[in-house]
């Protein structure tokens, strides 16, 4: 057996139509769409151009939905990580019930959002939720969360939380184990205190991968649709909309397969760059670290 | 050599593997006639086998207000079927209004159509643009034409016509109705009476309704004077308008009419109750407004007459039901679900479609689907039915929807209407939080719909 | 020293009390009926628990039907994945080359293209296929995981090449060095990405919500999806009865598998 038989490659072949098939066709067929009219009322694609995306750009709405998109990713990124690390150090340093705080931290990662979504609307319900069965007994006025634009996103986002909190606090737990004890037990005969100890040991060796951890969750939050669909279909107004959201409304409310896939269009150029961003700065570490 | 030979044929194996599957998946289904295997899947081979190869029809129905109604046409179809020999009607729901019309039109775009469906009745230009769905009035002719029609409140035909033809059969059709809180009011009979209003009756005009709502408010208590629900704000704003004498759009859906003074003053109507004297609640989610009216978190909500049921389980006060409040004349859009029968399937479904939608709308069974959904018995011998005359006696609050469809309009239609709905109901909900003034939403509202008008 | 872990306990007790809090009102709120709930009576375990809501879930709606088809798709999703992955990290892990490592690289670039973002060329797709409305099409997008082949190539390249040697002086070929060496050496990447597979598509909704039509074919969350349309708010019991029902076989299986599952979690070093 040659280690140079081109043969090998029939290995890669199975999964590889499967990814060309369901990944990189539909990228160009989406870019090819995005310059027509097409639909359901237009069942022959017309040229138009750059049209679609003209309409889009100047449409207030699509910016709306795009800053939506970005308060969503980081208002849920930013906070799940930093408490997830905090509670991983937590964790990490105590010694009973360990198991305990693991599961009931990481059990929300395993409910389908579908089921999740149902607790939480209850949750959030302003007559008999809990929530605001507290704020009414502190003597606070009560929120319409859902139903409230101003509230709806912020929503959405704690209940996300909740539910990947869990999931990180494993991956810097995991990230945790790889730093040597003897570093600590050297910061501690220096006399250093417990924050000063994490701030120079802990965040420096658990950083960089963190930064790629942060990168691939702003990509995966793009997909974010469950818990807006069953929850407040984008609502009030387009206060909890997001790209994806508006991408299926276009497609299979509206029926507009052409405008449909410019917001495709647009969310993969998105993607993209910052996927260039993932390999321009770890793309050597991705394909040639762990040898 | 042997060895790569062997690697090689696992390979083929390998990669044909899923397409097989997709092969077979398909052949299994072709080999077998499609409604045989449309019947085991759904447990009624038995019956399929017994009776002599009935006609399989698909059956998508909506389900549109808070309650348990699925269950209730599950039943009418399994009875339908055990007096059918011929015909076999797979019920499939397909979730709520907005819902079941993404799949219906997604059905019909991919050439595989559900041969019966309900949905929104203002989506019938949209059926007719993408051309999913064949006129009646052949059947209708058969039945005896204007003496079948005749059956049926002539104005819930309104939303059906188009092009000279009938292109639906009325089902689940409702309006919007105003539910009062009867123990309330009269709890508070000497404010209402010092203010000129009479505790024992709903406020006839939007003045006494902007009155009543006032005096019954506590925020103390968290009771609201009047709700207008959200997530159907656009149909209940649409009554608005033609009590006020005005209409949202001209019938060959051409022309917006969202920037007649009628509209903007019902606009700022409901401006003032939600922002300006706070009476009414932001936005409450169309499902739940039912609850916060039943467990007394509300004076009186607007709300489709298929509340009834669930209010009337639910609620453990007196209740009323009333006409919408007018302004210079009673109005209300009619809503609801009709049947349709699609194109492109074969005629013999067509006709068992048909044979369905008869018997479902049939004065007894019009009559029961009324009793069970609170919606309107649509087809008027049904009402001389001494089980519904009794009924109605028991409970006169149900009669209330039918007796105001003397008033009624037929509701805005449009094609893709999906889109101006969402345009509607997003510039309401943003007017009723404060964020925009009435005349803001007039205008935004105005441009977008006639631009959405102006594309197709 | 002493002091600070107690305030780690405090720290950690209240927040997995919050964390937890929303799976206690589940379970408990599906033993309760409505005017219980409506009463604002939610808080603690009912007294006389009602077992009225599973019995009526299952006559609302075709749970047992959904729950089959979650099954076959997941599985039939995870089966797929393994068959046409491994082979493909084991070219990735041990075959290096130009070649293979462009394709590694588009392999890795799908990991963060979801199909969420693909879903108007892909419902052309099947449309074209004629697959709309079938659990084939619930699963096929999902077979060439992307990430599935980053963590298997990862786990590949830490197996020492002597046992490869071995094995091969042995007279393995190419199947018999994946079924002696690497499948049994990386069982812990395995096994987590198995857990992580399912978990992910019992999740699944937009992708089932788009393609499916009739009840036949649908899943859990998309049948809890439209159960919660014609329920919602008249009755919470009976709604987090379905919640209940769909959320319970993933948690069990994860109970029984949680051991495996975090141990190798930990030490396999799976960063995202």
């Amino acid at each position: 057996m040659k280690k140079r038989d081109p043969r090998i490659f029939l290995f890669l072949l199975p999964s590889f139509i499967f990814l060309s098939i369901f990944t990189y066709y539909p990228i160009f067929d989406a870019v090819g769409l995005s310059f027509h009219r097409y639909g359901a009322f237009n069942p022959k694609p017309i040229f138009q151009g750059l049209k679609n995306y003209i309409d889009f750009f100047k449409d207030p709405i699509f910016w709306q939905i795009i800053l939506n998109n970005v308060l969503f990713g980081l208002g849920t990124i930013l906070p799940t990580m930093i408490m997830a690390l905090i509670f991983a150090i937590l964790i990490n340093e105590v010694r009973s019930l360990r198991t305990f705080f693991r599961l009931s931290l990481f059990y929300p990662m395993l409910i389908p959002y579908a089921a999740a979504a149902m607790v939480w609307v209850f949750i959030y319900d302003p007559s008999l939720g809990p929530i605001n069965l507290i704020l009414k007994l502190l003597k606070l006025k009560p929120i319409g969360w859902l139903g409230d634009s101003r509230y709806s996103l912020i929503a959405i986002i704690i209940m996300t939380v909740w539910k990947n909190l869990g999931y990180y606090m494993l991956i810097f737990l995991a990230g945790l184990q790889n730093i040597p004890r003897d570093l600590y037990e050297a910061a501690t005969v220096e006399g250093t205190n417990w924050s000063q100890k994490h701030w120079h040991i802990t965040i420096p060796l658990v950083g960089p991968s963190t930064l790629f951890v942060f990168v691939v969750s702003v990509i995966q939050s793009f997909k974010v649709f469950t818990q807006i669909y069953l929850m407040t279909e984008g609502g009030p107004g387009y206060s909890s909309n997001v790209l994806i959201y508006r991408t299926y409304e276009y497609g299979f409310k509206f029926w507009q397969l052409g405008r449909a896939s410019t917001l495709t269009t647009l969310m993969i150029m998105i993607l993209l760059f910052l996927v260039l961003i993932v390999f321009g700065v770890w793309g050597r570490k991705i394909t040639y670290q762990a040898a | 050599m042997k060895k790569l030979f062997k690697l090689a044929i696992i390979l083929v194996l390998l990669l044909t593997l899923p397409l097989y599957m997709v092969m077979a998946g398909g052949k299994k289904e072709e080999a077998k006639p499609e409604g045989e295997k449309a019947a085991e899947e759904t447990g009624n081979l038995e019956r399929y086998k017994l009776s002599e190869k009935p006609v399989v029809i698909d059956f998508y129905f909506v389900v549109g207000v808070a309650g348990p109604l699925a269950q209730v046409i599950d039943g009418m179809v399994e009875e339908f079927n055990n007096t059918h020999q011929k015909i076999l009607v797979q019920p499939v729901y397909a979730g709520n209004y907005n819902q079941t019309m993404t799949k219906v039109q997604s059905a019909i775009l991919s050439g595989i159509p559900p041969d019966v469906f309900v949905v929104e009745i203002s989506e019938l230009y949209t059926l007719l643009a993408i051309d999913g769905i064949i006129p009646l009035d052949k059947y209708i002719e058969k039945e005896g034409g204007d003496t079948f029609t005749g059956q049926y409140f002539d104005a819930l035909y309104g939303n059906a016509r188009a092009e000279g033809k009938i292109w639906g059969q009325p089902f689940q059709r409702s309006t919007p109705i105003l539910y009062w809180n009867k123990d309330m009011f009269a709890a508070n009979a000497d404010r209402l009476k010092a203010a000129g209003l009479d505790p024992t009756r709903a406020p006839q005009n939007w003045d006494e309704l902007e009155k009543a709502s006032t005096i019954l408010t506590d925020r103390e208590k968290g009771i609201w004077g009047v709700i207008l629900p959200g997530g159907w704000n656009d149909w209940i704003f649409e009554a608005f308008v033609y009590q006020n004498g005005g209409k949202l759009i001209s019938k060959d859906a051409e022309k917006s009419h969202f920037d007649s003074p009628q509209v903007l003053e019902a606009l700022k109507f409901w401006y003032k109750l939600t922002n300006e004297l706070k009476v009414s609640p932001p936005l409450r989610p169309w499902n739940q407004t039912p609850i916060d009216f039943s467990s007394g978190h509300a004076a009186m909500m607007y709300y489709s007459t298929g509340g009834l049921p669930l209010v009337r389980k639910q609620s453990n006060f007196d209740f009323g039901t009333a006409f919408q409040p007018k302004k210079v004349q009673y109005g209300t859009p009619v809503g609801g679900g009709d049947f349709h029968i699609s194109k492109g399937i074969p005629p013999e479904n067509q006709d068992a479609a048909w044979e369905f939608i008869k018997w479902m709308t049939s004065p007894e069974m019009a009559a029961f689907w009324s009793r069970e959904s609170g919606y309107i018995c649509i087809n008027k011998k049904g009402l001389d039915l001494p089980e519904m005359k009794k009924y109605l006696e028991e409970f006169p609050n149900a009669k209330v929807a039918a007796e105001q469809l003397e008033y009624s309009f037929p509701k805005i239609m449009a094609p893709n209407f999906q889109e101006i709905r969402k345009v509607f109901v997003a510039n309401l909900d943003a007017m009723m939080q404060g964020q925009q003034s009435p005349e803001e939403t007039q205008k935004k509202l105005h441009t977008s719909v006639q631009k959405i008008l102006d594309e197709y | 020293m002493k002091q600070r872990h107690i305030a780690h306990y405090i720290i950690l007790l209240l927040v997995s009390l919050i964390i937890v809090f929303p799976l206690y009102l589940m379970f408990v709120m599906a033993f309760k009926d409505s005017k219980e709930i409506l009463g604002s009576r939610y808080l603690l375990p009912s007294l006389s628990p009602t077992f009225d809501n599973f019995i009526r879930i299952f006559q609302a709606a075709s749970f047992g039907i959904y729950l089959v088809n979650t099954i076959i798709v997941v599985t039939g999703i995870l089966v797929l994945q393994l068959v046409m992955i491994i082979p493909a990290a084991y070219v990735f892990a041990r075959f290096p080359s130009r070649i293979s490592g462009f394709l590694f690289i588009l392999y890795v670039i799908q990991i963060m293209l979801p199909l969420e973002a693909l879903i108007i060329p892909n419902y052309r797709i099947m449309n074209a296929f004629g697959l709309i409305n079938t659990r084939v099409a619930m699963i096929l997008p999902f077979v060439g995981s992307g990430y599935c082949a980053f963590l298997l190539r990862q786990a590949f390249k830490q197996i020492p090449r002597s046992l490869e040697d071995a094995a091969v002086i042995d007279g393995c070929g190419h199947f018999g060095l994946l079924r002696n060496v690497f499948i049994p050496l990386s069982k812990p990447t395995i096994t987590v990405f198995s857990m992580i597979s399912v978990a992910t598509h019992w999740n699944d909704y937009l992708w089932p919500l788009i393609i499916t039509d009739s009840n036949i074919v649908r899943t859990l969350t998309i049948g809890l999806g439209m159960f919660v349309q014609h329920e919602s708010g008249a009755d919470w019991g009976m709604l987090m009865a379905a919640t209940v029902f769909i959320t319970l076989p993933i948690i069990l299986l994860f109970l029984i598998l949680q051991h495996t599952f975090l141990e190798s979690f930990l030490t396999s070093g799976i960063k995202g």
